[in-house]
């Protein structure tokens, strides 16, 4: 039993950080109706410029996450800027296809800047724990966890509160209408780059501090994307209830499948592809994830 | 009569396959009066990086020096450095550029497991000599008349840490954790021989897939099954990722792991935290006052940039001495062919190296025509957080287990 | 469309539509068949890449670029052709000429299932799916000891009878043969029913199924054609390399696949050629300028190669951006400007 709520715990902590990723998909999504492949790449840069002012130029580590905070807005704002202002109305494979390449362009870009090690950042958590009873918990995942309700409880009402949101939401919907009910439709996009990336950063900031700083980091992208698909990409509740579901089942499938073997076949390390078939076998079942609603179509 | 202009192509097409087959009688690839080519693949992009230019530069050095020194048998070597980019198909693309274009005669490192599986079949079509750097052991066993590996592999070094444990404490109750790959799994091998042959068991094992920084399932897995010992085969950045997660839990484990971990990076990574952890290796830090590091630092203070490179406190050094290792194990099999070069003579020439001195920056190499590998003895090293450095805690011995 | 009008049906559905196609046609099976007597080794082996390129191009451009369905797993098409072909000859003795359509059949098997998804998955949701299973594939190939995990098995030597197939050049010619073959059939099959039924569905499938297209056969067929294609030019692949490692086989391959079709434009046989050949002789382009500028300028050569990494994504991006049709689009404006030359249309 005491297993079972350590791995529900660390679970929670690997899905924290899943769903504010995954918070950030949704925030474009909803408000440009583009699916941005290149998240976990701009949580890569977002930790990479943390590091660069808090290690290499020896700044307040606060103060390091606040000037990567506003460089993510700008960068964000740029990657609208020069690609994705162009690709409005264009069909969904070739907005995809540009954010897969924008990917690969950023990868290599931070590779020529930072290289390819490895890096850590020295915050004022590291390496430092709480201890509850039997149970040690790093205090990085405490704030990861508790940053996250807080950001998830802002987006929220910002989306169902405040005019803006309402204005990002009806972009979404339909960009056409909404720029003739007098919304800004260029802003508004920027607005949700800008925002989307910023999240993106504090994810990457929160990542390295839970792990270390590396190009490769960008991989927890793929998977945030499976959570957030498979709460429904519509939906933010859903992309933390799709966090926390992969964080734990990968959380499972360490602790129980992986280094079986069976017959020839090794299971070796399970648990990415435990992620991913959850992800598939729910997508059969329910097409728009958990909370998706399916659209209705005109011909 | 269009069908007819197809089908009469096509048999055109077949005659001309039938003919493509002759042959030419040639002179030996890549080796001239003055001049040999040898080729060295290691990467210069992709995601191990840091671990090409090093090699590279250690093979630029003692290149210069050989040549600087008259050459081998009244022959210069012309040194092809190529990126492989870790990948197999990267690494395919480049063998067969460095063979088939730049038309190398031997090929002196070739960094990367799997690549170099891959690039086998054309080093054997070519007669081109390989020296792999990664996971060899069944490089030389059963063997490859073309395959030489001038280093200890991971499944002797598994071995040897397996032991060094065992010997220490035979009680140890002894944990896993690999890559689940070829280079962790032969480690993992070598580590289940190894206690076998103790008489004893690994008591957990944990596989990650490469890449993977969050080691939370495995190490709660290991404390759960009560292990104070547990064998890495990992890489720098997941051995940093165990060390960090080993402080977070508070628990006092010792570590052990391979060659790669052993690089004055990890103290920027974890600081103090490294304090204690060990590692077995077949090269000497570079610090350690032996004959064989006095001399390569001489030639690379004439030939290479030390500041840069050896002098450099964060400095790979063990790739820089592999690269030693790799390149003058070539020389001395160049050497040894003689003047007449053939690959068939380099071959014999490289099977006649007995105890090459390698002068204690790692151990001596040997090959022999049964034996491809030049050594199965290693170091055991430990970390000295404050001193941000490696020491030696146990000289050059080969393990016990049959290898 | 300038000058060239088609007054009967035959005329518009004729395989080559011009003399002047038919002339530069056979000026370039001339100089394929003229190829391994002017080239070296190392040029023909490029060149056989670009031939299997050119077939697996070929299969994802009639997934995505005709019938509309993203695939990010196409690479794991490859990996099945190359791993059934490789164990059928290795470990059943099969002889290659039946190893060969097998794995083409295997690869489309799988196809089939990885389509079914596809009748509820769209966008978004089919591409993630589809990026799964190349990492599912990739998993399996890692942990069958069947498979030799990442490490990779050897392959044998593709033999016909008792000729083996040992030679760059005549490897050659093999390949060449069947991509020609490959890019009839993809231009024959898209002219036909099926072709017009895939393009229907890309365009808007729910107006397909009105018009009585049934979607679940096509989709699914659409998926199957396309792996048969990747299926084939795995095992070419394989039996070339002789050595196949999963590795080889990973999202990277997939996205170098997309590039190829979005660079050569979507929906057109001719692109996907083009792309084919451009893509992968990319890296081998890189791989000459390096060596240009490495004597003379080795901080440019250095930035070259951390560059590789990059350039496909660049290509897409580029692309997508400027010209959504690719290189067939500029291909047809030109041919356009000069034909109406010095009017504007």
């Amino acid at each position: 039993m005491e297993k079972i709520i350590e791995i529900l715990i660390n679970g929670l902590s690997t899905g924290a950080i899943y769903a504010l990723l995954a918070l950030g998909f949704v925030l474009i999504f909803k408000s440009t109706g583009i699916i941005n492949f290149a998240q976990g790449e701009l949580a890569m840069v977002g930790a990479f410029v943390c590091y660069s002012f808090a290690m290499l130029m020896n700044l307040p580590y606060i103060l390091a996450v606040l000037i990567a905070l506003v460089i993510g807005a700008l960068l964000g704002s740029v990657v609208d800027l020069l690609f994705f202002r162009r690709m409005v109305g264009e069909p969904m494979f070739s907005t995809i296809m540009v954010t897969v390449g924008l990917a690969s362009i950023v990868t290599c870009i931070s590779g020529i800047i930072w290289g390819h090690d490895v890096h850590s950042i020295q915050s004022p958590f590291t390496d430092k724990t709480v201890a509850m009873g039997n149970l040690v918990i790093s205090q990085g995942t405490l704030y990861t966890i508790g940053l996250s309700i807080v950001l998830i409880i802002l987006f929220i009402l910002f989306f169902n509160r405040s005019l803006l949101g309402i204005a990002m939401k009806g972009t979404a919907e339909d960009p056409d209408t909404a720029g003739l009910m007098g919304v800004n439709v260029k802003k508004v996009h920027m607005l949700a780059w800008a925002i989307g990336t910023m999240v993106a950063v504090l994810a990457g900031i929160f990542l390295a501090e839970q792990s270390f700083v590396r190009l490769s980091m960008s991989h927890t992208g793929i998977k945030a994307m499976a959570a957030a698909i498979l709460g429904g990409m519509e939906s933010i509740g859903g992309a933390i209830l799709g966090g926390v579901i992969i964080g734990v089942v990968e959380g499972l499938a360490a602790n129980y499948l992986s280094g079986m073997e069976l017959g020839d076949f090794h299971f070796g390390d399970i648990k990415d592809v435990a992620a991913f078939a959850i992800m598939i076998i729910v997508l059969m079942i329910r097409p728009h994830g958990i909370f998706g609603k399916e659209k209705v179509e005109r011909v | 009569m269009k069908t007819r202009i197809v089908v009469s192509s096509f048999i055109l097409l077949g005659a001309l396959c039938l003919m493509a087959g002759g042959t030419w009688a040639k002179e030996v690839r890549g080796v001239t009066d003055t001049e040999v080519k040898i080729g060295c693949l290691v990467d210069l992009s992709g995601p191990a990086k840091y671990g090409g230019p090093p090699i590279a530069q250690a093979f630029k050095d003692c290149v210069a020096w050989v040549n600087d020194n008259g050459g081998i048998n009244g022959r210069k070597i012309n040194l092809v450095v190529e990126d492989n980019g870790i990948m197999p198909n990267t690494t395919m693309k480049a063998a067969r550029k460095i063979i088939l274009k730049d038309g190398v005669f031997a090929i002196g490192f070739n960094l990367g497991s799997a690549g170099a599986s891959a690039i086998l079949p054309l080093c054997e079509e070519n007669e081109v000599v390989l020296m792999p750097h990664g996971a060899n052991k069944k490089f030389f066993y059963p063997g490859n008349k073309w395959v030489f590996v001038p280093h200890t592999v991971q499944y002797s070094m598994a071995c040897r840490a397996v032991e060094y444990i065992l010997e220490k404490n035979p009680k140890a109750r002894i944990g896993m954790i690999y890559q689940d790959d070829g280079f962790g799994r032969e480690g993992l091998e070598g580590a289940r021989a190894a206690a076998k042959f103790m008489k004893s068991k690994l008591v957990k094992e944990a596989p990650y897939k490469m890449g993977t920084m969050d080691f939370t399932p495995h190490m709660n897995a290991m404390k759960e099954a009560n292990v104070d010992t547990i064998v890495l085969w990992t890489y720098l950045p997941q051995s940093a990722s165990v060390i960090k997660q080993k402080v977070k839990m508070g628990w006092d484990v010792t570590l052990i792991s391979n060659n790669t971990t052993g690089v004055p990076p990890l103290f920027a990574l974890v600081g103090e935290n490294a304090d204690g952890y060990m590692l077995v290796t077949p090269f000497a830090p570079v610090h350690t006052d032996v004959p064989g590091v006095k001399r390569i630092k001489e030639i690379n203070k004439k030939y290479g940039d030390p500041k840069k490179t050896l002098d450099n406190p964060m400095y790979p050094d063990y790739l820089y001495l592999a690269g030693w290792g790799y390149i003058e194990a070539m020389v001395e099999g160049l050497k040894k062919a003689g003047r007449d070069l053939t690959p068939d003579s380099l071959v014999k020439g490289l099977e006649s190296i007995r105890d090459y001195n390698m002068g204690g920056l790692c151990p001596n190499i040997t090959f022999g025509p049964k034996r491809h590998v030049s050594s199965f003895s290693s170091l055991v090293l430990r970390a000295d957080g404050k001193a941000k450095r490696f020491n030696i805690i146990d000289g050059f011995k080969e393990p016990k287990t049959p290898q | 469309m300038g000058g060239n009008f088609k007054v009967s049906y035959r005329e518009d559905m004729a395989l080559f539509q011009t003399l002047w196609v038919k002339v530069w046609l056979s000026i370039l099976i001339l100089l394929l068949l003229l190829a391994p007597y002017l080239l070296s080794r190392y040029q023909l082996s490029i060149l056989i890449e670009m031939g299997i390129a050119v077939i697996g191009a070929l299969g994802l451009n009639l997934l995505t670029g005709y019938t509309g369905q993203i695939s990010l797993g196409h690479g794991a098409f490859l990996a099945i052709g190359a791993y059934t072909s490789g164990l059928l000859t290795g470990k059943l003795g099969l002889p290659f000429f039946l190893s060969l359509p097998l794995s083409g059949l295997m690869a489309a098997g799988l196809g089939l299932i990885v389509g079914i998804p596809s009748l509820r998955l769209k966008g978004l949701y089919l591409a993630l799916g589809t990026l799964a299973f190349g990492f599912i594939v990739e998993y399996i190939l890692f942990h069958w000891d069947l498979t030799q995990g990442d490490m990779g098995m050897a392959v044998k030597r593709a033999r016909l009878g008792d000729f083996v197939i040992k030679t760059e050049k005549a490897y050659f010619y093999f390949v060449m043969i069947f991509a020609a073959g490959a890019a009839i059939c993809a231009k024959n099959l898209v002219r036909s029913k099926i072709g017009r039924c895939f393009v229907a569905i890309r365009d808007r499938d729910i107006a397909a199924e009105a018009m009585g297209i049934p979607l679940a056969k096509y989709k699914i067929m659409a998926f199957g054609i396309s792996a048969f294609y990747g299926g084939i030019a795995g095992c070419l692949m394989a039996h070339y390399q002789r050595w196949i490692v999963p590795g080889s086989f990973d999202i990277s391959l997939s996205i170098a696949y997309i590039a190829m079709i979005i660079l050569g434009g979507l929906g057109t046989i001719l692109g996907s050629v083009l792309g084919a050949i451009l893509i992968t002789g990319i890296p081998h382009w890189i791989t000459y300028l390096t060596d240009v500028f490495k004597e003379s300028y080795p901080a440019l050569s250095g930035l070259i190669v951390d560059f590789k990494l990059g350039i496909f994504g660049l290509i897409i991006v580029l692309t997508l951006l400027f010209e959504p049709q690719g290189l067939f689009g500029i291909y047809r404006r030109v041919r356009l400007y000069w034909k109406t030359w010095p009017y504007k249309y």
